[in-house]
């Protein structure tokens, strides 16, 4: 897994062909993430399913309790079989958009 | 910054009765006639006039009305200061009517020409004729002119013509106004 | 001053009470307009407005759509069903394709909050918020203000008070914001599952009794009841709601007094009131209607004026 810090979040991309790797990486760095804005690339190479990004849908609500984003960019999925709340994208500046379209909601009070 | 009066208020009131007897030399009792007074100097003249006509030359039923043409104006977006609009008040129909449009100072012209648009959003008019204080004479921007005239100015451009009318300053006057 | 103190209009906690009062004055020049034989002015016929609606809206949407074309604008309408975009994820790029096209002012409704935010600081057009999710609706909060002052000469010192669900209610919000910056005095009322629990920190009482509440208030304008952005059930039944909270001829009559009935539509007959109670003397709702369309055409001058040639 790469782990690049840029302004106001942190983009992990998977260098493995395997998602459960990834997944188990991204576990084991979960807690020190906790407070950072995070962005997952997940290779095109890895033919991700529903039920593997499902995994990360308790971390997506958690983190969206502690004031924090979470967005994956992946193109492989269908959006419309995952709740409105969780943030799939199909491109970085998108989901950079989403980084900062969130921090704006948050400053209104929501 | 200098001025000089150039009608003081016996001119003018002469002015405004000659003004009202040529109005009615055409126009008879206005029957079919409106007097419309451009926002938001012409108001004052306009209601002189319509005052004078019916209570020193007793015509019945005179219809008067106040044009705002700040929303026709050819200068929005092009000018330093925002523009702020004035009220419009026209309660009656200007279809097939004869409409009169009165101000105090014709300079550029360019209000009349955005007076004559706005007044299309009431109806069509049968003819429309211009009544002016002042008509500063070669400083047109725009080929219209007065039908009726009190005086005829030749300012230079840096000089201004300043109407004061009686219900908000000391007196009715004309002065030229030298920056 | 005769300018308005914002560059866009994205929520009324941006504004101060002058550009309120700028605003109003303009919007009464605007409600002339509207009633002359010919009613349009040529001021932005060299503007183009794109409205962009995210979420579905008739009204709103034609009530702007109205506006800028009694302006004379050059209007283009976009709406993007929710499932094609998904949050952010389309709206700089439609918004940039739009631009391209020499786009002035955009006017838009999103589900999101903040979007208008968002939106002003990344494209070069001037922002109008037509409702951003359960945050603001600024216009909506200006039309009602304007047809309180239209109806009871002023807004300052009057008890208004807004019933029914405050917690999903953006035009809720905006109006709280725009009442308190005027001086009236503001109370909700509604089941207590549908007040925010910061209602208190906005200085806003709450009355949970409806009789009461309505016979302290001089104006009561009263909530949609809005299933569709309810995802659970807040209260048993819309026949409870009623109940409690449905405002009808007889609880009117009752008062000891003539209160002022407003609905920011579209009106659920039957449930939050009745027909009688909308057809009212006393009620203003079709006012606001009308009164929408002058101010917007306010605010949509007042911003044009700022765009330079």
């Amino acid at each position: 897994m790469q782990i690049e810090k840029k302004s106001n979040y942190r983009l992990l991309t998977s260098n493995t062909n395997s998602f459960i790797d990834f997944y188990n990486k991204f576990v084991s760095i979960e807690e020190e993430t906790k407070k950072e804005n995070i962005i997952i690339k997940i290779s095109e190479t890895i033919n991700t399913t529903k039920e593997d990004l499902s995994l990360f849908l308790s971390v997506a609500k958690s983190k969206k309790e502690n004031g924090t984003s979470f967005v994956i960019i992946s193109r492989s999925v269908n959006v419309d079989d995952f709740p409105d709340t969780f943030n799939i994208v199909p491109t970085i500046e998108e989901a950079e958009d989403i980084i900062e379209m969130e921090a704006i909601e948050r400053e209104l009070g929501f | 910054m200098s001025k000089k009066i150039l009608l003081n208020s016996k001119d003018i009131e002469i002015i405004l009765h000659r003004l009202a007897c040529q109005l009615i030399e055409n126009h008879n009792d206005f029957s079919n006639t409106v007097l419309v007074g451009l926002q938001p100097r012409g108001s004052f003249l306009a209601k002189r006039l319509a005052d004078l006509l019916k209570n020193q030359y007793h015509i019945k039923d005179l219809k008067l009305g106040l044009l705002d043409i700040t929303f026709y104006r050819d200068d929005f977006r092009r000018r330093e200061q925002p523009l702020t609009a004035t009220s419009t008040e026209i309660d009656f129909i200007i279809e097939d009517k004869k409409v009169v449009f009165i101000d105090d100072v014709l300079f550029s012209g360019r209000s009349i020409r955005a007076a004559l648009t706005a007044i299309q959003s009431y109806g069509r008019p049968e003819n429309i004729e211009l009544l002016v204080l002042i008509d500063r004479r070669f400083s047109r921007h725009l080929p219209i002119q007065p039908n009726y005239k009190g005086r005829q100015v030749d300012a230079i451009n840096e000089e201004k013509v300043l109407v004061t009318w009686k219900e908000t300053h000391k007196k009715d006057a004309v002065y030229l106004e030298n920056n | 001053m005769p300018e308005l103190s914002v560059d866009h209009l994205l929520g009324i906690k941006y504004l101060n009470a002058e550009d309120i009062n700028l605003i109003f004055k303009t919007a009464d020049h605007f409600k002339e307009v509207i009633n002359r034989p010919i009613k349009k002015v040529p001021s932005l016929r060299d503007i183009t407005i794109a409205n962009l609606f995210f979420e579905n809206s008739t009204r709103t949407k034609l009530s702007f759509e109205l506006a800028e074309k009694r302006l004379s604008a050059d209007v283009i309408n976009f709406s993007a069903s929710q499932s094609s975009v998904n949050k952010g994820e389309t709206l700089i790029d439609t918004v940039n394709n739009i631009l391209s096209m020499k786009v002035d002012i955009v006017v838009m409704r999103h589900p999101n909050v903040g979007a208008g935010v968002f939106l002003s600081k990344h494209v070069d057009a001037k922002i109008i918020n037509a409702g951003d999710g359960t945050h603001e609706h600024p216009t909506q909060a200006l039309l009602d203000s304007y047809s309180i002052r239209e109806k009871l000469g002023n807004v300052k010192g009057k008890k208004v008070l807004i019933v029914g669900d405050v917690l999903h209610s953006r035009v809720a919000l905006s109006n709280i914001f725009a009442l308190q910056l005027q001086g009236a005095k503001i109370k909700v009322c509604g089941p207590t599952t549908l007040i925010p629990k910061y209602i208190s920190s906005l200085g806003v009482e709450v009355e949970t009794n409806l009789e009461k509440a309505l016979e302290w208030c001089d104006v009561a304008n009263v909530l949609r009841v809005q299933h569709e952005r309810m995802d659970i059930n807040y209260f048993p039944s819309t026949r409870e709601y009623t109940q409690l909270f449905g405002i009808n001829k007889t609880i009117l009559d009752n008062l000891g007094k003539k209160i002022v009935i407003m609905h920011p539509g579209p009106i659920n007959r039957g449930v939050e009131i009745t027909s009688d109670v909308a057809d009212a003397d006393q009620s203003i709702i079709l006012n606001q209607v009308e009164n929408g369309v002058a101010v917007r055409m306010a605010v949509i001058y007042l911003l044009a004026q700022q765009i330079k040639r």
